[in-house]
């Protein structure tokens, strides 16, 4: 491929790249060529689509639904962007597509790169779609002057002092705080910040001491009288106090702390890292996405749901999608029009789940290999066990036995009773369900 | 005899499976079929397949209780005790019912004691309160009476006689058939049969039907 210039991108099962920690998209244009007329060996990469986000430019393959062409995703770290060359307006550019380009240069990287090609080469994004090149490249010059790698990088000791291996505790320069873990990061942040403050206040405090001590010996001549040695030693105590609030506060965003024996921290800890593990750090927002926003959203919201739907048993009611989809986003709520224009959009790419109406209107999404016949199996056995067969089942002894909600048991039942497996019977007992015997009483009749 | 192409299979009814109950009536007691103890047969299916099977199943109860009571019974209205079962205390509702009537009638083992008062009330909706209600149980086919009554007058050598309805349904003589007790709402259109076959004529109006076998 592109050789050192260009990374290959993972993508995820429904189409989406896979983000670095603390990677957030900021805008997104389709049908995007990437050209780079410097090198030779350079890919064709044409009408894709370009996903700008604070730490790489990533082209997309046009069909990135589908598996075959997954390896092809790139990306250009924004890292090795040296210069972003200005729109330039003239005649020539009204009947061209619009285009952008941007100088790329390859850092030293020493051992690992003896390549003699040039040190620095030109690309050009031309734009063939419709989106707006120019809200584009704003972005992307944004995106650039952020330099939102850097502040990672500056920052590895955190990364390793974090438990969970998340490195979401990072500092975010000109990021915009998303999600849960953006607040996360946010309330990290001022940790952090206080953090520094104390190191600060306390280095200062030795320093003061070390002067101190100097003062009094260079000027008393080793005189210090008893006076003066409570100021000095109430000093250390402050230190000593800064110090124990440090650790403090240290412990109290650090999973890997040895005083777990702190209930409260600990169940902080959990608290924290079950929030993480259903944060998305890069939302699909319509400010970032555009034109695009369903469509983007759809895949997303197909990532996400896997987890859950594992959880629940291959199925699960479209309302609770919602609220676990908005609050894993955070602030960046959707609405349920757009969840649900999201999840018919699955029909249209090739994603392991899928949306389903129940006849009584209720809407699940599940996973594709999710199969009733087996669903049905459990339930036939559940209706014909003798007690059963005497007082039928209701919606919760399905869900017991199923092990689902009574809500999404009642509709396998009547997808049951549907398929003609069940029959049903309301009486003031209540809504229950049996095995269908009709069928097969009618063979013995006389009347027909 | 005279038409060999007409006379049925047996002369007598002896081969009918509901002979044996018939000819010593309700000396035991109706052994109501399974699904009259089955809870779901109280409540309407919505599966359309299923409720065709439900109403089938409730054709073949109504019929066979009405072949089997004591005296037998020849009507029916959907507020009928045969739709409670108070044991399992289940209820058909009368929409349903009526639902069930409505499809003895489609499968001609019924018909509406007045067909223009069904017709209305199927036309109003579900309200089946009204009239319209109540059917003619066919536990025989107007076909199967009619070819009881061609064997019987048969049997009897009246052929060519005028016999009046009353004589048949009420009469003495017929007394340990089949077809005595019948309603005569039920015996004329049995007899109609005969009509179309050309093998009866009905003779008169009112009350003082006469019927002339050939």
């Amino acid at each position: 491929m592109g050789g050192q210039w260009l990374s290959t991108v993972e993508q995820t099962s429904s189409g989406r790249p896979v983000f670095l920690p603390n990677e957030i998209e900021r805008s997104l244009v389709s049908a995007v060529d990437l050209e780079c007329e410097d090198l030779p060996s350079f890919p064709s990469l044409k009408s894709g689509l370009l996903i700008l986000t604070t730490h790489r430019l990533i082209w997309l393959p046009p069909d990135s639904s589908s598996t075959s062409t997954t390896s092809s995703a790139v990306a250009v770290p924004l890292s090795s962007v040296s210069h972003i060359f200005s729109n330039k307006k003239s005649l020539k550019s009204m009947f061209h597509s619009p285009r952008i380009r941007f100088q790329a240069s390859l850092f030293h990287d020493p051992g690992s790169n003896p390549d003699p090609g040039p040190r620095s080469v030109v690309m050009t994004i031309v734009v063939r779609g419709k989106g707006d090149c120019d809200a584009f490249l704003g972005k992307f010059w944004e995106s650039w002057r952020g330099r939102a790698w850097e502040s990672e990088a500056s920052g590895p000791a955190r990364g390793e002092d974090s438990g969970s291996g998340s490195g979401f505790y990072t500092r975010e320069g000109a990021v915009r705080m998303v999600g849960v873990s953006g607040i996360l990061r946010k309330e990290q942040e001022m940790w952090e910040s206080t953090d520094k403050s104390l190191q600060e206040a306390f280095q200062d405090l030795n320093a003061l001491m070390v002067t101190c001590v100097f003062f009094f010996v260079n000027v008393y001549g080793l005189c210090v009288c008893p006076d003066d040695f409570v100021v000095l030693s109430k000093a250390k105590e402050m230190v000593m106090l800064a110090e124990k609030m440090r650790q403090k506060l240290l412990s109290g965003s650090n999973s890997q702390t040895g005083s777990t024996n702190d209930d409260e921290l600990g169940s902080k800890e959990e608290m924290q890292d079950w929030l993480l593990s259903v944060g998305i750090i890069s939302p699909v927002t319509k400010e970032s996405a555009g034109a695009l926003y369903h469509q983007q959203l759809c895949r997303q919201l197909a990532d996400f749901v896997r987890i859950p739907l594992d959880r629940a048993g291959g199925m699960i009611n479209l309302i609770d999608v919602y609220c676990l989809f908005n609050r894993a986003r955070g602030t960046e709520l959707i609405s349920p029009e757009d969840l649900l224009q999201a999840c018919s959009l699955w029909e249209k790419f090739d994603v392991p789940v899928m949306l389903r109406k129940f006849d009584s209107g209720v809407m699940v999404i599940q996973n594709k290999s999710h199969s009733d016949e087996e669903v049905f199996v459990r339930i036939k056995a559940l209706v014909t066990n003798p007690d059963a067969l005497r007082t039928g089942i209701s919606a919760s002894d399905a869900a017991i036995t199923l092990g689902i909600a009574p809500a999404m048991a009642k509709e396998h039942l009547l997808t049951a009773e549907s398929k003609g497996l069940l029959c049903r019977d309301i009486s003031p007992d209540g809504f229950r369900f049996y095995i269908n015997l009709f069928p097969e009483i009618n063979q013995d009749d006389v009347y027909l | 005899m005279a038409s060999p192409a007409a006379a049925g299979p047996s002369l007598l009814p002896t081969t009918d499976i509901l002979t044996t109950t018939n000819t010593s009536p309700n000396t035991d007691a109706f052994v109501y079929p399974p699904q009259y103890s089955f809870p779901p047969f109280y409540t309407l299916q919505p599966n359309l397949t299923t409720r065709a099977s439900q109403l089938s199943s409730w054709s073949g109860l109504i019929l066979a209780y009405a072949a089997h009571a004591n005296p037998r019974l020849y009507r029916l209205t959907p507020a009928h005790s045969i739709f409670t079962n108070t044991a399992l205390r289940r209820t058909l509702a009368p929409t349903d019912a009526r639902l069930v009537l409505a499809h003895m009638v489609e499968h001609g083992r019924a018909a509406w004691t007045d067909p223009t008062a069904a017709t209305k009330a199927r036309k109003a909706g579900a309200g089946s309160d009204g009239g319209g209600g109540e059917v003619w149980l066919y536990w025989r086919t107007p076909e199967e009476w009619a070819q009881q009554l061609g064997s019987w007058v048969e049997a009897t050598g009246q052929r060519n006689t005028v016999l009046t309805l009353y004589e048949l349904l009420e009469g003495d003589a017929t007394s340990r058939e089949e077809f005595h007790g019948l309603p005569v709402e039920v015996a004329k259109s049995a007899v109609a049969v005969l009509v179309r076959r050309g093998r009866a004529q009905m003779l008169g109006e009112g009350d003082g039907v006469g019927v002339k076998f050939f």
